[in-house]
């Protein structure tokens, strides 16, 4: 049967391997299991940045280890119990040499790319970040920002803007149900069952809807209804819209 | 009215008495519910037919009894003379009013809590015989409780938990013997069937799952791979009376992924092996999935069916493997007769004239991580099928999914997780799950009843024309058992990870399924 691992989860020194056949084996384990998430440089897609000097979950060695080990427990970031210890502290030493090369730096104004947040770009109508008193403000379409920066590589955060439907977080996926009776429900899905399925439509009511009355159902894993900003912002724009996004960190 | 009977139905189970000739002719006592799949043979079928295909939909909740854990209950219930013996994690033993749901008596297990487990503290089921309850509990011991009051009467070790040995099958009980298998395939552990007498719980004898050097079977292990080789046996086995054969399913080969350490076929891992009742000698032996290297035990429960085979009568043991095939043996030497896959697979062309799979190239798992179908969890796993007689349909609960299968390490440390991989789930695609009716010698699909999650609970049929079941988010259903439509739903509120079985008490018929961590008892209502 699939395995959890149950001990050895407790605070402990964890020297990291320097040999390069244990370096190797780490590259070759974190490509089949993290690249993924996390891209080929560790700086790419639905997983945080790896390739900062100072990974934030993850500042000791130690740390870095129990993450890969028991993931992080509410979020996409698995455990990875199917490592043994060896493994993990081989995959964990591949990562910290991801924080020796210089990361994609932001390379926009965060201060202009707020403004553009607030004003042109129109994207509280869609998200939720936290105002100066830290209190959630924004629309509810789309995803919570407030930590945006933590949890996305910059390549990532660029991509979310010019490109929505390219990498969509697992829960959303944009469904159109067609009824018997000839109507059409189209949009996110809440939650599906054998006889049931939950939708919340792009205007924000929600559809309990018994599949007995359905005629079909179409999931698009490609499609956001987050529009484009391509060529909505120009180029120095979107620049400067990721900074904003990459300086919504998580409190340390 | 209702308190008479219920004070009745005390009464009965006061007195109640299940000598192993009641076992045996099960099938003409189907008010009651004796062993774990209700009778010897594994079919979980009941020619009870009070609650059927036209009536169905009046059923309503009767009782619940609700477990307080955390983890699932998964148990089936055993039912004698309107008292019902349950079990629930992570260490509960209880005895209840079959008409009522009022708790007899409970037994608490005290229980280590340095155990060494793959999966939960679960359980599923206890066993009876004359005057006792069987139970095996998570740090493997076998237990005898007192039927009347839950007091212990014997409580035996068979296994060292530190090392990795648990247990959470129901026990099956023969003549004069009570027969468990053991549970650690992802440590390593050295596998058996063990039979202890019913009376004193002295140990009877032991089959090991894994020979030991110098015993046949051995030279498929290569090194000394084979004092690592787990085989766990981890789900109650069937019994056929006329050959005295407990035949009983083999777990996977230890480390589970990475057949590197083990080459060879690792007999007698993914195999039904049928034990002499009396010895335990092993009569005959069939492994489904030589050298595995994907977790696909062969922990299901056989089959015992008296049926036609190719226009001839035949004695078969079927089942619907963890590897994707369906499979038709011969009864009284293990002999292999057919198999057909039910679910989507990629490792195998088929199989051979011998019963050996045609594996195709490029099927192991890779460091970097190699996709297959089925995923690790199996095209079907340890949830009970079942056969009906009347409608000569196998009825198994499936999975249809892949999943990325990783190599990697695997150094034999006594007591810890010993895996050498493992796997994750294909982002390109949703899993589903399905009832499935099979015919009985062709493995021929008949119908479908499709789920919206991969399956996770067991099925019974009844001679109602209902096959029961349920899905992992919390639906119990009633299909048409020659069609598959769907005549009833109900909504438990939590994943169905057991198996439902049928009784009779104060001339109604019940339903009893575990739904999340409640048991439900379902009758008809007006
Ligand atoms: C299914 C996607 C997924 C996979 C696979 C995955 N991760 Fe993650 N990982 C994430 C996400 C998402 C986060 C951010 C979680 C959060 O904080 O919200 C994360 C966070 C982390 C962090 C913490 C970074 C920090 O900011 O401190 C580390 C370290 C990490 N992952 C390493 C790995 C390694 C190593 C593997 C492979 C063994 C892996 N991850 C596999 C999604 C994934
Ligand atoms: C019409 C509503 C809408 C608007 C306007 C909108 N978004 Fe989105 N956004 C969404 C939805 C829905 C998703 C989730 C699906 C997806 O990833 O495309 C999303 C996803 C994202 C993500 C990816 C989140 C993740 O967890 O990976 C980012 C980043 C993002 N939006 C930023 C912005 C910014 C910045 C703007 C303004 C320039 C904006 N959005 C405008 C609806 C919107």
């Amino acid at each position: 049967m699939a395995v959890h691992g149950q001990d050895e989860k407790k605070k402990e020194e964890v020297v990291l391997p320097t040999a390069s056949e244990d370096l190797e084996r780490g590259k070759k384990l974190y490509d089949g299991s993290c690249q993924l998430c996390h891209g080929p440089l560790g700086d790419g897609g639905k997983g945080a940045n790896l390739a900062q000097a100072k990974l934030p979950r993850a500042q000791t060695d130690g740390d870095l280890a129990r993450v890969i080990e028991i993931g992080i427990p509410g979020t996409e970031m698995p455990g990875a119990w199917h490592m043994t210890r060896r493994e993990v502290t081989q995959v964990a030493a591949y990562v910290r040499t991801f924080g020796k090369t210089t990361r994609e730096a932001a390379p926009g104004d965060a201060g202009r790319g707020r403004s553009l947040y607030f004003g042109k770009g129109g994207c509280q109508g869609c998200h939720t970040t936290k105002n100066p008193e830290g209190v959630l403000a924004g629309g509810l379409m789309g995803p919570d920002l407030s930590v945006i920066g933590s949890r996305r590589s910059v390549a990532h955060l660029r991509e979310a803007l010019v490109d929505p439907g390219a990498s969509l977080p697992d829960y959303f996926m944009d469904t159109t149900v067609s009824m018997k009776s000839g109507g059409k429900i189209n949009g996110r899905r809440l939650n599906e069952e054998t006889f049931t399925i939950v939708v919340q439509d792009y205007g924000g009511k929600v559809h309990v809807i018994d599949k007995t009355n359905v005629a079909e159902v179409v999931k698009d894993r490609k499609k956001s209804p987050m529009p484009s900003y391509g060529g909505k912002l120009s180029a120095s724009e979107i620049d400067d819209v990721v900074s904003f996004l990459v300086s919504l960190q998580e409190a340390r | 009215m209702r308190l008479a009977t219920a004070a009745l139905s005390l009464a009965a189970a006061v007195s109640a008495q299940v000598p192993y000739e009641r076992i045996l002719e099960a099938r003409k006592e189907p008010h009651n519910w004796l062993t774990y799949s209700g009778t010897y043979d594994g079919q979980r079928y009941s020619s009870l037919n009070q609650i059927h295909a036209g009536n169905v939909k009046k059923l309503g909740v009767a009782w619940v009894q609700q477990s307080g854990a955390t983890e699932p209950t998964q148990t089936s219930p055993i039912v004698v003379d309107g008292t019902m013996y349950i079990t629930e994690p992570p260490n509960v033993v209880k005895a209840l009013d079959a008409l009522t749901g009022t708790v007899i008596w409970t037994y608490k297990k005290t229980i280590p809590d340095d155990l060494r487990l793959c999966c939960s503290r679960v359980n599923r089921g206890v066993a009876v015989l004359d005057d006792m309850v069987y139970y095996t509990s998570i740090d493997a011991h076998m237990i005898a409780l007192d039927a009347k009051t839950g007091r212990v009467r014997w409580d035996v070790s068979f296994g060292d938990h530190k090392l990795g040995y648990s247990s959470t099958n129901a026990p099956l009980a023969i003549k004069g013997k009570v027969i468990t298998g053991v549970g650690g395939g992802e440590y390593g552990i050295r596998g058996f069937v063990d039979a202890y007498d019913a009376k004193t719980g002295k140990r009877l004898w032991r089959t090991h799952t894994v020979p030991a050097r110098g015993e046949p079977g051995v030279e498929t292990w290569a090194g000394k791979s084979y004092e690592s080789g787990s085989g766990s046996t981890w789900v109650t086995g069937s019994y056929d009376p006329v050959n005295n054969l407990v035949i009983w399913g083999v777990g996977n080969p230890g480390p589970d992924w990475n057949g590197d350490v083990r080459k060879g076929d690792n007999l007698y891992t993914d195999s039904f092996i049928a034990l002499d009742g009396g010895t335990g000698e092993m009569k005959w032996f069939y492994q489904f999935t030589p050298h595995d290297t994907h977790d696909w035990d062969a922990t299901q429960v056989p089959v015992l069916i008296d049926g036609t085979f190719r226009g001839q009568p035949r004695k078969m043991v079927a089942t619907a493997n963890r590897n994707a095939f369906y499979y038709v043996l011969d009864r009284a030497t293990g002999k292999y007769l057919h198999a057909k896959p039910y679910v989507k697979q990629t490792w195998a062309r088929g199989i051979d004239d011998n019963g050996r799979p045609m594996m195709l190239p490029g099927t192991d798992p890779t460091v970097e991580g190699n996709l297959l179908y089925p995923s690790l969890a199996g095209g079907t796993n340890w949830f009970s099928p079942s056969w009906s007689p009347k409608h000569n349909l196998f009825y198994v609960p499936v999975r249809e999914e892949g999943a990325y299968y990783y190599k990697g390490e695997a150094e034999f440390k006594p007591g810890a997780l010993f895996n050498g991989g493992g796997q994750r789930s294909n982002p390109a695609e949703e899993p589903y799950g399905a009832i499935r009716a099979l015919e009985t010698d062709s493995g021929n699909l008949k119908w479908e009843f499709r789920m919206k999650t991969q399956a996770s609970a067991g099925i019974l049929s009844t001679a109602g024309d209902i096959v029961f079941s349920g899905t992992g988010q919390g639906d119990v259903i009633a299909l048409h058992a020659a069609t598959g439509e769907l005549l009833w739903k109900f909504k438990g509120g939590g994943g169905v990870i057991a198996a439902p079985v049928t009784y009779l008490v104060g001339g109604k018929q019940y339903i009893s399924l575990a739904v999340g961590r409640a048991l439900f008892a379902f009758t008809l209502v007006e």
